[in-house]
């Protein structure tokens, strides 16, 4: 499995559907959550990250207490 | 960076492309990216640095986007068909130009006509004050004509071909 790095270069050098490109591509969404927060939003980096967490989102998982009877 | 809030009539357009002769295409990322990418090609009248860009000066910036293209499927008995869209073509762009010989940006189209291969960065910038809206693609240009009418002035008329997903929207 490629790295997030090898992933983003991949898509920042690409010539064609980058949507498509990403929404193939297996990434951690965490990872890419946390490399989007320090990416700089007009860089090639930034729409390659910003298009992965498109398709890979960070799954919030609420658990709820149920009330004691 | 956040787009400027302006009704786009206030806008001007205009049209800028790669300066050289065989020049290497932005990635489709880059093509998103106003800073050190986009803004090379766009000049300072336009918010950018124009280093590695030239003006192309048309008579008017034509229609640019997406074909539509849809496919019907229907099941026999049912009152309405689906309308799926399907793979959509970027709109190829005719251009109408005044005709000078010795315009820079022109003859740089009438060689990529005659070539048919070569890829460039054409770039589609509104601005209204020191904002900038720009569309960059990538195409290829095919037609290159020259109507010379002796009771006007002389015209070309070149069509670019846009590069299918090759396009990304930037601001200032």
């Amino acid at each position: 499995m490629e790295t997030l790095d090898q992933v983003v270069e991949g898509l920042v050098s690409a010539n064609g559907d980058l949507d498509l490109i990403a929404r193939f591509s297996s990434v951690d969404a965490n990872e890419v959550a946390a490399a989007l927060l320090t990416a700089d939003a007009d860089s090639a980096e930034g729409v390659a990250l910003r298009l992965l967490s498109k398709y890979n989102p960070v799954e919030v998982v609420v658990v709820s207490k149920k009330a004691k009877s | 960076m956040a787009a400027p809030a302006v009704i786009l009539p206030g806008f001007s357009a205009s049209m800028w492309m790669q300066s050289g002769a065989t020049p290497s295409a932005l990635s489709t990322a880059n093509l998103s990216v106003w800073a050190a990418q986009v803004a090379t090609i766009v000049g300072t009248v336009a918010n950018g640095t124009g280093a590695a860009g030239t003006a192309l000066n048309v008579e008017a910036v034509p229609a640019f986007g997406q074909d539509d293209a849809v496919a019907n499927f229907s099941v026999a008995g049912a009152r309405q068909s689906d309308k799926v869209p399907v793979q959509s073509a970027p709109t190829s762009m005719t251009i109408t130009a005044a005709w000078n010989p010795s315009d820079a940006g022109l003859l740089l189209i009438r060689g990529d006509a005659i070539s048919g291969i070569i890829d460039r960065t054409f770039v589609v910038a509104a601005v209204s004050g020191a904002s900038t809206i720009a569309y960059a693609f990538n195409g290829r240009v095919s037609q290159f004509q020259i109507d010379a009418q002796p009771g006007a002035e002389a015209k070309c008329v070149f069509t670019v071909h846009p590069r299918g997903g090759q396009y990304g929207w930037s601001n200032t």
